[in-house]
Order: structure tokens, then sequence, then C-alpha cells
């Protein structure tokens, strides 16, 4: 009796281990379970009506054949391009804007910040109206310009600039964090550049960005997460039209699994996701060695 | 003592006795039938009232009657499929219902309509019944057809002659296109083809291009062609270009249609009636009463015909469980709730399956209410349905939804917007599809 008796580090750890436990089982059970499952399903052809019968990599195999597949890949990439870029320097302007010292702060702070917290949909549905080429915003404008109105979402080749525009437009949420770093940044930095006779730019891109090129980096790679797996513009705005223009990814995988039923197919294309995001972020740490700056190193 | 062992032996005998009628009791549970449908609002409140209407008429059975709104239905029957708990009985998208009864989710309804005496193919309409292989494993529930409606005041006032309204002789598509161009003005009265129209100040279309693949399967069908044949990719046909440049040509060169995206900025085809800004619509009978309800006297025709006359008939299926536990009782209900007999609601805005409703006038009535369905819609769509309808393609396609919404409508699409010729976007279209199409049912 006296063996099983439990030591005084091992109750520590009993309550250590129930303190986390809930964390822990709702890792396996909602999140490690249901991964393995998916890529257990990625390798049949299971629809989820009959039982799945094992296929090998030939979901794999085909979808490298499969013109939508590889359209929707290049769409995405497309749209990640322009969009992290875009949204983290409009955000970066936005926070500069933001941490200056002017009249009314607060209320500019609050306008900037509430496209992120308007709904995906209801965002959408502003969007559509403002980019209608037949009774839109931007065309009323650009016929007050004099200037050609043009076909925004209804063009293969402006859709996907369109989204990127409401992607910039609902960066708040980034540039609260930019916000967070800037006043992070310790005035006295400022103070020696101005000594040293430096001027507003110098104090940008000497002192700014590096200081807060950790959080820069920190956006960029949850700007390239989010973007590989953007859906609502493209399931409301466009329904991936025109022409499979704005057939995101994440839309294409949507469909196959829950409108086709092709399950199979639908897993094996979230984990060929999951792939291309862990070599993105690997390559983002890789080369974040040339340019972020953690203090003190 | 002994007395009183007796007689509470005596007692437990008799309680026991009294058990025994509760046995069979216990057996005779009621029997719970699952029905899922995707009906919301009135139509919804209908279905519950008459699957009550049963249950009343039925003691011992239940009737659980869930709704899942359409957006979410396929997701969520999947769901319940994949979990292993199918339906009894559940609606089926057209495009889906065929996979149900070849996965063997639904049961093949022929053996029990043999068993009532009944021969499905004379009792029920063609679109109506979804087949494969001698084996129909769903009904349609209440039957739509692609018809035309027509604004009388415009025609009237243009002095243009109404289209055709008998369904064996239908306008042809030259015919109505030369209609149009007389009913489509702008607002400084200039027609189509006058110096000075303008198509962006259209004050009345002729039309709104009938450019859905479900709409242009009618008019395949007309021009003897089809989107897919026995050897594969068929638009690229004569018949099949042939069409596509008509429907095309109603925007990009008669000018008598809006483009897709002037078209996404109108007002409701109800509305644009009411205010005479719409000449004619080509769409499904589903928004008759819409319609009718702001234009009471709005005109209905067949088609316009390319060869023949021809129209497309299909609905969403009623399918019944391969797995459901009691499939006499669920086929009992089945037949009960399918049938305008018996059921006659879900006939409210749809069509029944049955020949008799169309072949004998006296059962007009029971469809076609009389306040609600004018004397044009009740002249011409009968007849229109029970001789001219074909089930369109998308019906029978093994990957309906893959084939038209990732390939079919896309390159269609850039033809609409201007982007692409009608033979490039087809040929484009035909060198693609053809690797993932898996032919039909």
């Amino acid at each position: 009796m006296k063996n099983r008796k439990m030591t005084p580090a091992m109750r520590r750890n009993l309550a250590g281990y129930l303190f986390i436990a809930p964390a822990l089982v709702g890792l396996l059970v909602f999140y490690a379970f249901p991964m393995l499952f998916s890529l257990g399903i990625s390798f049949t052809d299971w629809n989820l009506r009959l039982s799945p019968n094992f296929v090998g990599g030939d979901n794999y195999k085909n979808l490298f054949q499969d013109q939508v597949y590889l359209k929707s890949i290049r769409v995405t990439f497309y749209y990640t391009l322009l969009a992290v870029p875009v949204s983290n320097v409009y955000a970066l302007l936005m926070a500069l804007l933001l941490n200056m010292k002017f009249k009314g702060r607060s209320v500019v702070r609050t306008i900037f910040y509430i496209p992120s917290i308007v709904p995906a949909v209801a965002a959408a549905g502003i969007w559509m109206y403002i980019f209608n080429p037949y009774n839109g915003f931007m065309n009323q404008l650009m016929q007050y310009f004099g200037w050609d109105p043009q076909m925004w979402i209804y063009s293969p080749s402006q859709v996907i600039p369109c989204i990127v525009v409401m992607a910039a437009w609902g960066a708040g949420g980034t540039a609260i964090i930019y916000l967070a770093a800037l006043q992070g940044v310790p005035t006295v930095l400022y103070e020696s550049v101005s000594i040293d006779g430096g001027n507003a730019v110098h104090k940008f891109f000497y002192i700014t960005v590096p200081m807060i090129s950790p959080i820069i980096f920190y956006n960029v790679i949850m700007g390239v997460i989010n973007s590989m797996q953007v859906f609502t513009q493209g399931y409301i705005m466009t329904k991936g039209g025109p022409n499979n223009n704005s057939l995101f990814y994440v839309l294409l995988l949507y469909r196959r699994a829950f409108e086709q039923t092709t399950m199979g197919i639908a897993c094996a294309m979230a984990w060929i996701l999951f792939v291309i995001l862990g070599v993105l972020t690997v390559l983002n740490f890789a080369l974040s060695n040339r340019w972020v700056y953690y203090g003190g190193e | 003592m002994k007395i009183r062992k007796v007689l509470s032996l005596g007692l437990a005998a008799v309680m026991a006795m009294g058990m025994v009628p509760a046995i069979p009791a216990a057996a005779e549970e009621p029997i719970t039938i699952t029905i899922v449908d995707w009906n919301t609002g009135v139509a919804s409140d209908l279905q519950k009232a008459a699957c009550q209407e049963y249950m009343d008429s039925h003691p011992g059975i239940i009737i659980d009657h869930q709704t899942i709104p359409y957006d979410d239905y396929n997701t969520k029957l999947n769901t319940l499929i994949a979990a292993g708990e199918t339906p009894d009985i559940f609606y089926a998208s057209d495009m889906a219902a065929l996979n149900y009864g070849n996965d063997g989710v639904a049961q093949d309804l022929t053996p029990f309509y043999e068993a009532d005496g009944i021969d499905i193919h004379e009792k029920f309409i063609t679109p109506a019944i979804y087949e494969t292989d001698g084996k129909v494993y769903g009904l349609a529930y209440g039957v739509v057809a692609t018809i035309m409606y027509f604004n009388k005041a415009i025609f009237d006032e243009a002095g243009v002659e109404y289209p055709s309204q008998d369904p064996a002789n239908p306008d042809t598509w030259d015919q109505w296109v030369e209609k149009l161009q007389a009913l489509t003005v702008d607002q400084s009265g200039n027609h189509p083809g006058d110096d000075g129209f303008n198509p962006i100040a259209t004050r009345t279309y002729g039309t709104l291009a009938p450019s859905w693949y479900y709409h242009l399967s009618a008019f395949l069908h007309s021009a003897g062609g089809s989107f897919f044949d026995e050897n594969g990719f068929a638009l690229s046909s004569e018949a099949g270009l042939r069409v596509i440049q008509a429907v095309d040509d109603l925007t990009n060169k008669y000018q008598v249609a809006p483009t897709p995206i002037a078209e996404d900025a109108l007002p409701a085809v109800a509305s644009m009636f009411k205010e005479g800004q719409l000449a004619t619509y080509i769409s499904g009978s589903y928004e008759y009463i819409d319609i009718a309800a702001e234009n009471p006297e709005i005109g209905i025709a067949p088609l316009p015909m390319f060869d023949k006359p021809a129209t497309i008939g299909w609905a969403a299926c009623c399918e019944m469980s391969a797995t459901t536990e009691h499939p006499d009782e669920v086929f009992d209900f089945f037949r009960w709730y399918t049938e305008a007999d018996t059921n006659p609601c879900h006939i409210a805005s749809n069509m029944p399956n049955e020949y008799k409703y169309y072949e004998d006038e006296s059962l007009y009535d029971v469809w076609m209410d009389p306040e609600l369905y004018n004397e044009d819609y009740r002249a011409v769509v009968p007849e229109l349905m029970a001789n001219y309808s074909n089930l369109p393609e998308m019906c029978y396609t093994k990957n309906a939804a893959q084939i038209f919404d990732e390939y079919v409508a896309p390159a269609l699409d850039t033809i609409w917007i201007g982007e692409s010729s009608v033979e490039d976007a087809v040929t484009t279209l035909g060198e693609n599809v053809m690797s993932v199409y898996q032919g039909v049912w």
C-alpha cells in the first residue's frame, strides 16, 4: 500500500496534467484526430455515401492534371502575392497615421477599425455595390472624372485586384497590431536620430522598420496563411467567376467536399494546402534572418 | 398462512394474466418515419400540416418532418447519410438524384409500385421519373417547366403580334427575335438598329437572355443538339454552336437583352413587367406565382423553337431510404405524400407528376387554382408539359455539378461578357471538360 502512494512531485505533475487536460483532450479530439482522419480519407474515394475504397495516391496524382484545380492554385497564389504586401503596407501606413498626435485621433482610429469588425458577408454586400459596373459607386466616380467605366469584379483580369482592395480595407486588425508595435519603439532612438541630423524618412527606415520587424514578420506570415485560405469573397461576390478567375483554393475545396461530395479529393486538396502553407512559412522563417531584428541580438 | 399464500399466488397469477395483452401492445410501438426537405415559410407549414393529417388518419405512425434550408441541404443530408442516419424519405436535388440510387442510399421503387399494381411509366410523366437501368430511384415531387412569359400591354402598344401560344406551333427563334427588336426601345424612343439607339438607356428590354444551362438545354433539344451525347462533348456540333450563338446575339448583336452585368442591377422581373420594362422572359414555371401576383394578365407561351417545339421539365425528387426499417409503412406514406390525390398542397406552385392531371381538364382546378392561374397558363402549360417536355441533361449526367458548375458555366460566362467568341469558348470547353466527364446514368 505504501508503495502506491504518490510522491509530492508526482502529485504536482498530476495536478498540472489535470489542468491542461481539457485543452489536451480538445486538441486531440477536435484537431489531431480529424486531421489524421482526413489524411486517411485523402487516400480513398469516399463520397460520404459508399464505404471508402483505398485508391492510393490517385487523388493527389489526378489533382495535378486537373485544369480547374491548377487554375485555383494560380488564382490563390496571385491573390496572396498581391494581398499580403498591399494589406500590410496599407495597415502600416494607417498605423503610422494613427500613431501621430492630432485632434480627434480616437475618432479616426475608430473609423479605420470599423471595417475589420464588419461581418464578411455584409462587407461583400457593400463591395458588390461599389464594384457593380452598371450603377456602382466606382463607375460613377470614374464617370465623374471622365474615365472609361470598368467591369471590376466581372472582368477576368480585374476581379482579383478588386478583392485585394477589399482585403486592404478590412486590415484594421493588422493596423492595431502595428500600432501597438509602434508604441513600443523607445522614443530615445528617434531622439538620437534627430540629434544626428536625421529626418522622418531616416527615422522610419533606420529605427521604425528594424524595431517593428518581428511584428511585420508575424503579420506577413499570418497574412500569407489567411490569404491562401480566402473564401467568403469568392463564395458570395463572384461565385468563383468570371471564368473561374476568382475560384480560390478553399472555395473549390468546399465545392468538392460538400457540393460534389468527393470527400477523398477534398481531403487531398486540404493536405496539399497544408504542405504549401508549411513550406511558405518555413521559407518565410529562413528568409527572416536577413531582415528581422530581435532586440539584443 | 396457507390460505394467504394461495391468495397471493392467485393474485400474482391474475396480475400476470393481466399483463399478457400488454406484450403485443409493446410490439405495436408507434413507427416513426423521418422526412427531410428544404421547404421554407408557407411551403413548410403546408407540409407540416400534411404530415399531421397523415398522422391523424394513421394511428401508430409518427411523421418526423425536418426542414433544412436549401443552401445547407446537400451538406447536411450527406452528413446524415455518412453518419448512418439516412432519413426514411428525403428530397434529392435533380443533379444528385440518381447518385443516391447508384450508391445504394435510395431504394428502387419499382417493386413497391408493382406490388400496388401500378405501372410507373403509365401513371407518371417522364420528367417525374428518375430512372437508370430499369430502376426508379426517385419520383419528382413538384415538376417545373421552362416557359415564356410575356407582357401583353407592351405588345399591344407596339402593335406587335403576340407570340404563338400553341405548344405544337410556337414562334420560330427568328420570328421571336424580330418581335423583340420591335419591342426593345430606349429612353428616346429608338429601337436597336436605329441611329442613336442607346443600349445603356434601354426603357423596355425585349427579353433577358436565357443563358442558364438548364434553359439552354431546352433550346438544344429544339435544335436537335445537346451538351453531351454518346460520343462525348456535343456542344461544338452545328446545332450546339447555333443555339449558343443565337442566345449571345440577343445581347451582343441585336441588343434586345441587357448584358449579364446590367441584368444583375435590374429590379425583380415581376416589377419590370409591371413597369413596362420587359416584354418577354424565359424562365421556370416556378416563377409564375410571383410574376402573376403583380401581373395577373401575364401572357404565357411556349418557348420559341429552332427546329421543333421543345421545353424541359424537371424537379427535385423524393427518394426513399434503402435502409429503412419499415419499408412498407414508409412507402405507404411516400405515395400519400407524393400524389396530388392525397397531398394536393405540394403542387401549389409546381406541377403534378401524374399524366391524368394534364389529360383530364376537369382536374385542372386541383393544380391550377383559377384564382391564381390565368387562362393563358391553363391553356398552354398542360399541353406543353405533357407533349413537349424533356428531362434536362443535368439530371442524368453522372458528375453534373462538377461538369456544369466548374466547366460549362464558366466557359459560357466568357461568351456572355464578351471576353471570347462562341466558337473559341466552346472549343476550349470541349478540350478541357472531357478529362472529367464520366458519362450519363
